[in-house]
Parts: structure tokens; C-alpha cells; sequence
């Protein structure tokens, strides 16, 4: 079972009215969030409206009627002792959900995992340690959490990260939450076993993560623990373990006893009976947003799914992605864009560019290249000019039409070219090298004589053809 | 304004009674004042010290508040106050409202005014409890009204013992909001005053769905009740036991003629399962108990030990030191009931019987108007007899109260007038009714009285 912990980010707090945000310590407290006595909690409306949400984009089935109750442990920013959270009876239960599995150097697959529950909860406090001193500051005491529980389904630890970073990119999208990963909004608990024989292991759960690259590290160094220790002969204890900055996992050994939570019902809430207009207004809202960037990208683009997520997790990429596509470029920019990506920083302008006259060229240029109407080399020195420069003005074509840069396409021109070269005394020495065999110095020399002659207007591979051919050259 | 100096002329005279954990006087004063320039007419009141109070410490008679002031006021004293109530001072009661006897608390035992011609220094009548000073404080005439809390009896056990009426309203009718919870499933604010009308304006004036309080609920408008000619009344057999004294016996036969003679119609009933609401509800009040007190870590308030070796050494010590032993025994049950391995065969099978005494006495109510039982066993216990028998009474009281928070009922404690009780001490019948009849229950209450 893994839990991965969502934030609302909903205006106010799930049974105050505090409101849920960044402020200098302990400035969003109300009693209830400290649990002086005698508050009651109210549920907000806003936070089930979320739940629901998530449950309908899960394929959850969703219970007429769900509850909430307390879990206790004591733990010094859990200022009432018990978290308020759903246990039996959540909001929204068997769910389902897919996503692609990929790296640099795998072939992306579809993975689907089973939810087992959403439950809405409390997240705690924090506690700051500075010295030997324990500061406590509770104004995240209180917010709304949902806990996506999964069943035990993951393989490998690529498996697990992949999950979380398309979760977080659909709970941005439908507005459910900020996703800020750094700020606590999303974290993790992964609970790691090794099998042998489809005999599962004791596992361990790894706690609080809250970076893509901390689930990935952690997760992969437990294995290894653990291997270690199984290899050996020896026993992986049932503990809680955090991820520490050093890509270890490290026990907490205030946990090593298993606690007993001692459930009950809340007695002050009543029975959350859920309204079908609330059912309604949610599947309406999902309906008016449009799908996540990412999987536009995919469908509507044509990107494969490695990119189309990487570009989705970057804003500014994003927009300038969504302006080129919608300028009529394809997944083909990708290659331009890792071109172009290098030429910035190596002049140290900013990737990606936000001007719009600048995606139009580059979008018209590679359409350009695509037609076979421009060289590599030339498109180069063209995006070198148009990201670089302030001062070009004009439209890539009236520059290429005014400079004559388009590729040279006419065989006999082309021949005419080559023909200098060789023919230039100036030549004569290295010529006579490659008629005599391959060597390859000179074999460049004469090549780049020819595209430098050509302007760059004739691809450099189409040189080196010719040449073999005229030489006979086998490499 | 005079009403307001002579209610606190006579808190100063009973000082001697432990009535108060903190004199507000001068909050009394200012709210007086308030209250004139809004055209109402100030009267006293007193709040049991478990209901928050902005304006003043809120200590449930215990050290882990001893100087605690809240950041707001409950909902039911805010609506007192805006209708004219003046707080002369927050009553003493048994720690965390856990008792029947007001003895144990931080701040020393409330003495009962009854039968204390021969003074109350080396012993004195118990006055009931937990809401044992809002009790004496009404006895005495400090108030005219007072607020306590019932959870199993609390208010109406004390209203018994002091020869006054206790309402009990149904549950949700009054919101919990701001009162410290003892067991938040069967806690009701509850009512003390010398007539039956008087609680009913007290309900009438504070009652109703609350924002703050998800399980309030609002009492639907009902027709004032002038006669008892055909009012179905039950009589459970159950409540005539071993622990029933005869002068409690006789006096709860004397109500039941009263109200044959007045035309009612009297059913014998049984409610066999009343018999399991002491243990059930000692399971369940512990499970809340633990699962509430659990707060209480001394990290951001509450009373704090100098023993700061560790976190988990601070909390065991502020609580060990601060909460009484009666607290820390429920603790400790309730947190054994909710593990998981005697949940279910403590926690659940309570919470089955549970319902099973809410069912029996909701449906006898398809054939009856109001139940009538006796409040308590019997006369109110001296001092020294509690304590010789270690407060062993306190669960034979328990007993005839419990029922009525099991399943949420009204009900109202009413004193019988002193010429059918030859012993001369505070005796009293309850009248419970069906969930939201709480204006029936008073009704009868007030018919009863006049010839009690």
C-alpha cells in the first residue's frame, strides 16, 4: 500500500475557517487548527467538491454516504492528539488509474494501478528544529489533504515516480492542486518489499517524500538495503524509514513500534451524505476544462510521452511548445529545440525564447528545412541570428530571399561547385591524395571547401556522396 | 442593575459553598450595562466553568486549565448574554465534568446549601454533580438561571439534589460549540432553575442550528400543553430496584397519582436493556474520553511540568501531575477499549448496546407521551459518607439518568415540594420525553410541580 498525500489548495482550511497559505509562522492558527478545547470542526464544502473531483478522475466509485474518523497518535505539531481522517467509510474507494512509464532509455509503456481509497484528512503541523530547541509553527496545522492509497503495484521505483509526476500534472490541470512539490503540497509514503518466488518480503514504508528525485533515490536505495540484507541471510524489519538528504533512507526510531491508532468515529461530525448536484457540478467542471497539456500533446501532437510530460512540467516551455504547435509545428520541433537550446546558452540568451515574431520564424524555418529547402548548416546560422539578435527584423523568408540562402536543388549547379574545388590549383595536392585512396584529413579539407564555396546551400552529406562517388571511395 | 448587586452580594455570601472557580463580577457589571442599552433587562446567571468563556478563565476545574482563558465564547453563553444574561461567575464541578459528586475538582468541593443549619466546614450535603456549583448557585438564589452540562446526568442529578429543576434538552437542540466535551455524543448543555417555565425560556432563548456545531439542530415550533387529561405516561419497571430508597419510591408513586388524578393515562412499561447503560456507557464515555483528553499535551497551553527531559517525558508528567485520578483511570480504559484487539469485543459491543437502549426507548414512544422514572436513588449523600464508601454511589445515581443521553432524549428533573417528604431532604422525579418534545416535557414539569 502507498499513500501519496495531496494538498487542496482551497481558500480556506478542511474544518476551519483559517485561511490555507504561506505566512510567517503560526500567523494561520485558529483554535481549532491548535485544538484548544472545545472547538467543533466544519466541514468545507469546497474540499469534498475537490475529493469528488478526484475520485471522478480516478474511475472511483463514490458512496452515497462517507464518514470521518480520528487517529490517534501523539506527535508534537498533531496538536489535538488524533488526525481527523476517513478510515472505513471514505469519500471515494476502487479507482483506477494509468499513466506512461518511461526514461531516457527505455521504450515508454502504459502502466494502470488500482486505488483502493481517497480519503480526506488533516495534514499536521511542522516542526522546526533549530538547536536543541523544537519550534512548532501549526499554520499548516488543519489544511485539506486527500491521501490517494494504492495497492501495492509498483515495480520498480521509475514505475513509482512516473505515477506521481502525471498525478501531479492532472491535479494542476483540473485545479485540485498547486503541485508545488518543494512546498510540502505533494508527499509520498512508499512502502518497499522484495519478493522471491511471489513470496512477498517484509516491507518497510518510506515517509514524507516530497521531490520526484528523493522517490526515485530512496525508493532504489531501500532495494538495495534490502537485497543486502536478504542476501546475507538476514531479516528487513517492519519500520518506518525517512529519505535523508543524502539519498540514503534512514529509520526513525521513534516508530519502531507499530502503533496502534485506535480508531474511532468522529462524534462531532455527522455522516457526510453526498448531494447529486454536488455529483453534477463536478462532472461539469471536469467536462469545461479542457485535458491536460500533457496528454494533448501526446494525442492531439503526436509528441511521444517521455517529452510531452517533461515539456508539461515546464511553464515556460509549455508556452512556447503551445505557441509553436499552434503556429502548425509538430513533434519535429523537438530536434530544433534541443539545436536551439544550445545555441542560447552557449550566447547566454534565455531558453526557451518568449517572443512570438521569434516562434513564427523558427516554426517557418523548420517548415522550410522540412521541404528541403534549407541546409542544416544554414538553419543553424539562421536560428543562431534570429535568437541571438535584436536588431533582425524581417521575416525568415524575405532574409533567405534577400540573402539567397535557400538550398541549392539544381544537380548541374551543384556539380558546377564541386567542380571549382577540385579544380582550383590551390587544391591540387589534396585532390591528388583522394585519388590515390581514403584518407580522411583531406577528404574533410575538400568537403568543407565545397559547403564554404556552396554558402552552406548544399548539405554536407550530400558532398561527402558525391565525392565518394567520384572518387570511389569506400570508407 | 440592582438585581445584578444583589446576586453578587449573595455569591459573597456563599463564598463558603465553593459555588465559583472564578467571580466575574465585573463582567456581570459590564454586560448589565450592555444589556440596558439595548433596552433588555439584565438578569444573573452562572456558567458552568466547561463552557468557554472569552472574558474569563475557563477551567473545567482541573490544573491543566487552571489558567487557561479560551479565544472565544461558546455559542450558547454568547446567546445568553445578547438577551440580557449577566455572568456573575463560572461554577465549580468535578474535574472535566467526570463525577456525580462536585468533591474532586482542582479547586477544592462544592457544598450543598441544603439542611447546613449546623454548618458546612467539617461536613455538608453532596449537592450532586458535575454541575454541582451552577446547582447551589441557583438553591441559593445567586441565579435565576443556570447553565450546566448533562452528559449522564450531570445537571439533572445536582438539580435533584438541591431541590430545583434540571432540563436536559434532546440532543443538538443546544450547541456543543465552546462546551469542553466530556463525551461528545451524549453532552447537552443543560438548564438549572426554580421553575420549570424558567428553563423553558432559557431553551427558548438559546436554542437552534449553530454553524459552528455540524450535529445542532433546530426545535420545531410546538403548542403550549394546559392540561394532563389523556397524556399517555409510561412507567418503567426497571427503575424500581434495589438501589431505589423507599422515600424515593414514595415519591415517584406520589407523582405518577398526581398525574392520574389529572386525567393522565399511566402505562407500565419494561425497558429491559436500561440495565446495561451503566456499563455501556462506561465504555463509550472512556473511548471519548481518551480519544478528547488526548489534547491535553501542554505543548501550546495547558499546565506544563518542569520535568523537560524528553517531549514524551513532558507530556507523561504535565498530565500525571495535572489531571485527577478519576480522569487518568478513564484515560486509560477508554485508550484499551479502542485498540485494536478489544475494540471490538469492548468498543463495539458497547456502541451495539448502545442502540439497542436507544431503539427500546424511541419506540416506546409510539404509544407514550413521557416516561416517568426517579432523577436519583435517593436523598442527596452527606460528605463523609461518600467518602467512606469511595464515591460507590455515585454509579447508583448514574444509573437513572444515562438512559436519557443514550438516546438523546429531553428530559427534566422536578423537586417535590416538601410536604409529601417527611425526611425534608431534596427529592425528585424525571420526566422524559421524545426526541424534540422538549416544550412537552417542560409542560408536564410545570403541571406536576404545582401539585408535587
Amino acid at each position: 500500500m502507498n499513500g501519496v498525500h495531496i494538498q487542496l489548495n482551497t481558500r480556506t482550511k478542511l474544518f476551519s475557517r483559517t485561511l490555507n497559505g504561506e505566512s510567517s509562522p503560526n500567523r494561520l492558527v485558529s483554535p481549532l487548527d491548535m485544538a484548544t478545547p472545545g472547538i467543533l470542526p466544519s466541514l468545507n464544502r469546497k474540499c469534498v467538491l475537490h475529493a469528488l473531483k478526484m475520485g471522478m478522475l480516478f474511475n472511483c466509485e463514490i458512496p452515497k454516504i462517507s464518514r470521518f474518523d480520528r487517529k490517534h497518535y501523539f506527535y508534537a505539531d498533531m496538536p489535538a492528539g488524533y488526525q481527523i481522517t476517513q478510515n472505513e467509510k471514505p469519500i471515494a474507494k476502487n479507482g483506477r488509474f494509468g499513466f506512461y512509464v518511461f526514461d531516457e532509455k527505455i521504450e515508454p509503456y502504459w502502466k494502470e494501478v488500482d486505488i483502493i481509497q481517497l480519503q480526506l484528512e488533516q495534514d499536521s503541523g511542522k516542526t522546526i528544529h533549530i538547536d536543541n530547541k523544537s519550534l512548532i509553527d501549526y499554520n499548516r496545522a488543519g489544511c485539506a489533504l486527500v491521501e490517494v492509497v494504492t495497492t501495492p503495484c509498483f515495480s520498480t521505483a521509475l514505475e513509482a515516480i512516473c505515477f506521481v509526476q502525471q498525478l501531479r500534472l492532472i491535479l494542476m490541470n483540473y485545479g485540485i492542486c498547486d503541485g508545488e512539490m518543494h512546498k510540502g503540497q505533494i508527499r509520498v509514503d512508499a512502502n518497499v518489499s522484495l519478493s522471491f518466488d511471489d513470496i512477498t518480503g517484509t516491507r518497510t514504508e518510506i515517509k514524507n517524500m516530497n521531490s520526484i528525485r528523493s522517490i526515485h533515490t530512496a525508493i532504489n536505495y531501500e532495494i538495495a538495503r534490502q537485497f543486502e540484507i536478504l542476501s546475507n541471510g538476514g531479516i528487513v524489519i517492519n519500520e518506518t524509514r525517512a529519505a535523508d538528504n543524502e539519498e540514503r533512507t534512514v529509520s526513525m526510531r521513534d516508530k519502531e513500534v507499530e502503533t496502534d491508532y485506535r480508531f474511532m468515529v468522529e462524534p462531532n461530525l455527522p455522516n457526510l451524505v453526498i448531494k447529486d448536484e454536488w455529483l453534477d457540478s463536478v462532472r461539469q467542471s471536469l467536462n469545461s476544462t479542457s485535458k491536460p497539456k500533457f496528454e494533448i500533446l501526446r494525442e492531439k501532437y503526436g509528441f511521444d510521452a517521455r517529452s510531452s510530460i517533461h515539456i508539461s512540467e515546464d511553464s515556460q516551455l509549455l508556452r512556447f511548445v503551445e505557441k509553436c504547435v499552434e503556429f502548425g509545428a509538430t513533434r519535429t520541433i523537438l530536434i530544433w529545440m534541443r539545436e536551439l537550446k544550445t545555441i542560447m546558452q552557449r550566447s547566454k540568451s534565455v531558453y526557451p525564447p518568449q517572443s512570438q515574431f521569434f516562434i513564427r520564424q523558427f516554426v517557418d524555418l523548420i517548415g522550410f528545412f522540412e521541404a528541403g529547402r534549407l541546409t542544416r548548416l544554414r538553419m543553424l546560422d539562421l536560428l543562431r541570428i534570429y535568437s541571438t539578435s535584436e536588431q533582425e527584423i524581417r521575416n525568415v523568408e524575405q532574409l533567405i530571399d534577400d540573402n539567397n540562402y535557400w538550398k541549392i536543388t539544381d544537380e548541374t549547379e551543384i556539380m558546377q561547385i564541386v567542380e571549382n574545388v577540385l579544380e582550383n590549383p590551390k587544391n591540387l595536392k589534396i585532390v591528388e591524395k583522394l585519388r590515390t585512396g581514403f584518407h580522411a584529413k583531406s577528404f574533410n579539407k575538400i568537403r568543407n571547401l565545397i559547403v564554404d564555396l556552396s554558402e552552406k546551400r548544399i548539405e554536407v552529406e550530400e558532398v561527402e556522396n558525391i565525392l565518394r562517388t567520384k572518387f570511389n571511395l569506400v570508407q | 442593575m440592582q438585581k445584578i448587586e444583589n446576586a453578587i452580594e449573595r455569591a459573597i455570601k456563599f463564598r463558603a459553598n465553593g459555588i465559583f472557580v472564578s467571580e466575574t463580577f465585573d463582567l456581570a457589571r459590564k454586560q448589565a450595562t450592555k444589556a440596558i442599552e439595548n433596552g433588555l433587562k439584565p438578569f444573573p446567571i452562572v456558567v458552568k466553568d466547561c463552557f468557554l468563556t472569552k472574558d474569563a478563565p475557563t477551567t473545567c476545574a482541573s490544573q491543566m486549565l487552571a489558567n487557561y482563558i479560551p479565544p472565544t465564547t461558546s455559542t450558547v453563553v454568547d446567546r445568553i448574554v445578547r438577551k440580557g444574561g449577566c455572568i456573575i461567575g463560572k461554577t465549580n464541578m468535578d474535574e472535566f465534568c467526570m463525577g456525580t459528586s462536585s468533591q474532586l475538582g482542582h479547586f477544592g468541593p462544592v457544598k450543598s446549601n441544603i439542611r447546613s443549619e449546623g454548618g458546612i466546614e467539617e461536613d455538608w450535603m453532596i449537592p450532586g454533580g458535575s454541575s454541582g456549583g451552577s446547582a447551589v448557585a441557583v438553591q441559593t438564589g445567586i441565579a435565576d438561571v443556570a447553565l450546566g452540562s448533562d452528559t449522564g446526568g450531570s445537571t439533572r442529578n445536582p438539580a435533584a439534589f438541591n431541590g430545583i429543576f434540571g432540563l436536559k434538552p434532546t440532543y443538538g437542540v443546544l450547541s456543543r460549540q465552546g462546551l469542553i466535551p466530556l463525551v461528545n455524543s451524549l453532552d447537552a448543555p443543560s438548564i438549572f432553575a426554580r421553575s420549570a417555565e424558567e428553563c423553558w425560556d432559557f431553551l427558548d432563548k438559546t436554542r437552534g442550528l449553530d454553524d459552528n456545531d455540524s450535529t445542532s439542530i433546530d426545535l420545531p415550533e410546538s403548542e403550549n400543553l394546559d392540561s394532563l387529561k389523556n397524556l399517555r405516561v409510561g412507567v418503567p419497571i426497571e427503575y424500581h430496584n434495589e438501589k431505589l430508597s423507599e422515600n424515593a419510591w414514595k415519591i415517584w408513586n406520589h407523582a405518577i397519582n398526581v398525574l392520574k388524578n389529572e386525567g393522565a393515562e399511566i402505562f407500565e412499561i419494561s425497558l429491559p436493556h436500561t440495565k446495561y447503560s451503566l456499563s455501556c456507557y462506561s465504555v463509550i464515555a472512556a473511548a471519548d474520553v481518551a480519544s478528547n483528553m488526548a489534547r491535553y499535551d501542554s505543548v501550546a497551553y495547558g499546565h506544563r511540568s518542569s520535568n523537560n527531559s524528553s517531549t514524551h517525558e513532558m507530556y507523561a508528567e504535565s498530565r500525571s501531575e495535572s489531571l485527577n485520578t478519576v480522569v487518568r483511570r478513564r484515560i486509560l480504559a477508554g485508550n484499551y477499549f479502542l485498540m485494536k484487539k478489544y475494540r471490538s469485543k469492548y468498543y463495539e459491543k458497547a456502541l451495539k448496546i448502545r442502540r439497542l437502549i436507544n431503539d427500546e426507548i424511541i419506540n416506546s414512544f409510539n404509544n407514550l407521551d413521557v416516561i416517568i422514572t426517579p432523577t436519583a436513588s435517593g436523598k442527596p449523600p452527606k460528605y463523609s459518607e461518600l467518602r467512606d464508601t469511595l464515591y460507590s454511589k455515585e454509579d447508583d445515581d448514574d444509573y437513572f439518568t444515562q438512559a436519557a443521553n443514550l438516546a438523546g432524549i429531553p428530559s427534566i428533573s422536578v423537586p417535590s415540594t416538601q410536604n409529601e417528604n417527611r425526611e425534608n431532604y431534596p427529592i425528585a422525579v424525571q420526566i422524559m420525553g421524545n426526541r424534540l418534545n422538549d416544550r412537552l416535557v417542560c409542560d408536564v414539569a410545570r403541571m406536576i410541580h404545582t401539585k408535587f
